[in-house]
């Protein structure tokens, strides 16, 4: 436990001499100092209120640690236990109302809370400390869940019993262990071998979109959608009791579909009821009269939402996070799509713009609590998503800003409210992803600076302007539905509109691209899990000109696009027979309407990207071979593959001549061009490879952590790394330190690439100077810069602005730096959270100056 | 044999008869928070921890 929990904020504001602060690590100075010094962090602490002071220490920290659970942090055994209590019961319902009917059973039965303080409620599982766990999703996850040191409720003994009772009864019958028995085995044992892409094929943890439009647009929620229902199902009735005949065939499955949904909506809307009972007691208890009466409004709050639409900020914040709550207790959602100010703003402007029913700060306490809840969230990660999403639970991009569907401005007042809000809360996630265009005003722009001057590493910036072209293009989602994008995930635009919206995306289809280079230069063979993968496509020796070289490359990259959207195609097509979502159906309009499980592509337009790691490696090795072996004949192609062969050991200065290499970054068009090739191929290949609903699969370079949980599965490669150095930082930013010709140089490379035809949309890192950007001054260079970038087309850019002081001292006291956050790669987290390999390979991206 | 009924930490709900909750005020080392836990009235509170006999006849509004 450290001072930065145990002092209140009264000490904190008490706080007096600089040596007492630091004595008990806490914020030192003056808030004019604080601000002066760029301490951020302590500046937060000092700025936001005592409600929001509590709540932000109150939470616990789910996010692995370096890929490892906080102490204190505790597994749920609750949930499985209830679920699969109720799960015995339904032995004969299909598996969507199987599944409605045991999570229904979990939400009247599962212990509830309300913290001190809080406004909000709603939590997906027992206690404080605890992480949920899914038991249906993948046997391999709940066999980790055994193994895994630290987690299990004393008596220890007596919880192992626990989790292994569970084990036992789901050994098979997983969503998972059902895909993987239809897969090709080939593909299966690839798929699991860990090298070349990681997720599983069930939307049991995969990334859901929400049809926002469907069920927050105001004049709808549980109640009505239940209506809508109940004359499907009236509907149905008849036409089963009536006329036989085939048409008729399909309104038997329908009609359990509807039932499941109906089933889920009505246990919501209990549950909600169960806090406004808690709520309504602690009240009755409370002496406190202020305390008192925002538990009686947390009552009414819940007993109006879910179940009918929202009336004021408090009750549509309130429903967003029960929707996103319930939907977290039916799967592990890796990701948390969201359009906070859009879809809360009309209701943010009601309260405090027009009636002025609550102040300006009282909606900064509700916002940064909303904020504070999703933060809270945990739920049990394998070992491989956990070091590849370090200090984090999940990708949790909320999307601000852009354009609303008439193409005119939809920033408003809860923009702002938002971005400052982040400031005050200092959460790693959610975190934002800003939708610029041309008619941003000045007022906003400067929001999402201050936040990133601040050092959150967020909101990335997103050319709104470019993506809805980019979404037009790839899937050819109508202009009006195309602008109502949210962030899927970290990177990938989709609608939130009846055919617009995704309801799934597994990340297994995220493949680790550096391998496409070594297999291509090890005729298809993995050295490091032993494995012949991909094709064999010749010795690499015997490769007599680059143009067979990039032949064989082109051979690698197909194979592997097509392995992991055969997996997922599959296990997605399955999904309604395997798993099921009626929580999801529920308030997914086209679901609703057609009867079926949301995650069955019928109806919907498709959405399907390929995330792809460790891309630029591709590019700049390719580069280098070309250059030192084709173009200079400086070395052989026998000497490259021996060289790698021994993982440069014995090699090193030539080694250092692939590392001087052309670089992707540097406005050279050497390598730049080869950078566009690739991605023409892989965006010819993405045209001809389909989703379940026919449309395509482009892929999408980033990297979250993988860079770092993949620095031991991918051997040395011709640009010179090391097997275990750290990949690139991913999309297609250039590699740390390697971009020497400053930042228009490498705003130059990344522009000549074409946003919207050649991919979903591609991350780009950039470390920008804390002390240069500081004041007016440094708002109108940073302004400027963001004006180039958006002028060049570029999708996305994210910026880290801590310097390497901070990191620094951060890395020796990681208690005093408790609030210092870095944006990893297609998400934030505290520093002091990630792997120390992490923190290393964030120091060495280069600090761009501006001007 | 004490039941959760006769427990001053049960509260019944009104619209479910023999229904409650057994709701406590929990602190761990981070936050303070009230709980509440679904059981039924008859339910035996032999050696739980956190019975403690009824002294009113518990309501909710």
């Amino acid at each position: 436990m450290t001072a930065t929990v145990t002092l209140s904020k009264t000490e904190l504001e008490s706080c007096g001499t600089v040596e007492e602060l630091r004595e008990n690590q806490q914020c030192c100075g003056t808030v004019e100092e604080l601000r002066e010094n760029q301490q951020w962090w302590w500046l937060a602490e000092r700025e936001r209120s005592a409600r929001l002071d509590y709540l932000r220490k109150a939470i616990w920290k789910k996010g692995a640690l370096g890929g490892n659970y906080a102490k204190g942090i505790r597994l749920d055994l609750e949930y499985p236990t209830l679920f699969t209590e109720a799960w015995k019961k339904y032995p004969y319902d299909p598996i969507m109302l199987r599944r409605a009917k045991s999570t229904a059973y979990v939400l009247d039965n599962i212990s509830i809370f309300i913290t001190d303080n809080a406004q909000l409620v709603g939590y997906v599982s027992s206690a404080p400390n605890t992480i949920a766990w899914r038991v249906d999703g993948t046997s391999q996850v709940n066999a980790e869940i055994y193994n895994e040191p630290g987690i299990h409720a004393e008596p220890e003994e007596e919880s192992l019993k626990k989790v292994a009772d569970i084990n036992s009864y789901w050994a098979g019958q997983t969503a998972v262990d059902k895909v993987a028995r239809i897969l090709d085995p080939e593909d299966a044992v690839k798929f699991l071998s860990g090298a070349i892409g990681w997720g599983a094929p069930t939307s049991a943890f995969g990334y859901s979109g929400k049809n926002y439009e469907y069920f927050l647009s105001g004049d709808r929620a549980f109640n009505q959608i239940i209506e809508e229902i109940d004359e499907k199902i009236a509907d149905a009735e008849e036409k089963t009791t009536g006329t036989p005949g085939p048409d008729v065939m399909p309104y038997y499955d329908k009609l359990n579909n509807w039932t499941a949904m109906k089933v889920v909506l009505e246990a919501g809307i209990r549950f909600a009821g169960r806090y406004a009972n808690l709520a309504r007691i602690v009240a009755a208890k409370e002496t406190d009269e202020k305390r008192k009466a925002e538990l009686l409004r947390i009552a009414e709050t819940c007993e109006r939402v879910p179940a009918n639409p929202p009336r004021n900020l408090q009750e549509s914040l309130q429903y967003d996070h029960f929707i996103q709550v319930l939907a977290r207790y039916e799967a592990h959602e890796g990701a948390w799509p969201a359009r906070p100010d859009y879809y809360h703003g009309p209701l943010y402007a009601k309260d405090v713009e027009v009636e002025k029913n609550i102040t300006e700060d009282e909606a900064l306490d509700l916002i940064g609590e909303f904020m504070i809840r999703a933060a809270e969230y945990g739920s049990f990660a394998p070992r491989w998503s956990r070091e590849g999403l370090q200090g984090i639970t999940g990708t949790f991009v909320w999307t601000l800003g852009g354009v609303k569907k008439d193409g005119t401005d939809a920033c408003n007042g809860m923009t702002i409210a938002l971005l400052k809000a982040a400031r005050l809360v200092r959460v790693a996630n959610p975190t934002f992803g800003f939708r610029w265009h041309p008619k941003v005003s000045n007022e906003v722009l400067r929001e999402c600076f201050e936040c990133i001057r601040q050092g959150l590493g967020y909101p990335t910036m997103r050319n709104d302007p470019v993506l809805i072209q980019n979404t037009m293009h790839w899937y050819g989602h109508p202009l009006e539905e195309a602008r109502t994008w949210l962030h899927m995930a970290c990177m990938s635009p989709a609608p939130t509109t009846k055919h617009g919206t995704s309801p799934f995306r597994m990340a297994s289809a995220t493949m680790n691209s550096a391998k496409v280079i070594e297999y291509a230069l090890h005729n298809g063979y993995d050295r490091v899990v032993n494995m012949q993968m991909g094709p064999k496509t010749g010795d690499a020796r015997d490769i007599k000109d680059f143009e067979e070289l990039f032949e064989r490359w082109t051979i690698q990259l197909k194979w592997l696009m097509n392995l992991l959207v055969r997996t997922v195609n599959l296990g997605r097509t399955k999904d309604p027979e395997f798993f099921g979502r009626p929580f999801l159906s529920a308030i997914t309009e086209r679901a609703v309407e057609r009867g079926i499980d949301a995650v069955n592509p019928e109806g919907e337009r498709g959405n399907a990207w390929i995330t792809a790691f460790t891309w630029v490696e591709n590019i700049d090795s390719l580069a280098a071979i070309k250059k030192l072996v084709f173009d200079d004949k400086k070395y052989t192609m026998t000497q490259v593959v021996d060289a790698l062969e021994a993982e440069w050991n014995g090699y090193e200065q030539m080694r250092l001549d692939f590392v001087s290499a052309p670089k992707w970054g540097n406005d050279d068009q050497y390598v730049d061009d080869i950078m566009l090739r690739c991605l023409t191929i892989a965006a010819e290949h993405s045209h001809k490879i389909k989703c379940p609903s026919g449309n395509n699969w482009p892929i999408l370079p980033e990297n979250v952590s993988g860079n770092i949980h993949y620095a031991n599965i991918v051997g040395a490669l011709p640009n010179g790394r090391r097997r275990g150095d750290a990949l690139y930082d991913g999309g297609v930013s250039p590699g740390p330190g390697l971009d020497r010709a400053g930042p228009t140089a490498v705003l130059k490379s990344v522009g000549k690439i074409d946003h919207v035809g050649q991919g979903r949309a591609f991350l780009l890192n950039q470390r920008l100077s804390p002390t240069q950007l500081v004041g007016e001054k440094g708002f109108q260079l940073w302004r400027s810069y963001i004006r180039t970038w958006a002028d060049l087309g570029i999708d996305h850019i994210q910026f880290n602005m801590v310097s390497d002081k901070v990191l620094r001292s951060a890395q020796k006291d990681p208690e005093g730096y408790q609030e210092v956050i870095v944006r990893v790669a297609g998400y934030s987290a505290h520093f002091i959270d990630i792997s120390r390999k992490t923190q290393d390979n964030i120091i060495q991206r280069t600090v761009q100056g501006l001007g | 044999m004490a039941t959760c009924k006769e427990c001053q930490n049960y509260f019944p709900r009104n619209e479910e008869a023999l229904r409650g909750d057994c709701v406590r005020r929990l602190t761990d080392e981070r936050q303070s928070y009230f709980t509440a836990r679904p059981t039924t009235e008859s339910s035996p509170c032999d050696g739980c921890p956190d019975y403690v006999k009824n002294s009113r006849t518990a309501q909710t509004q």
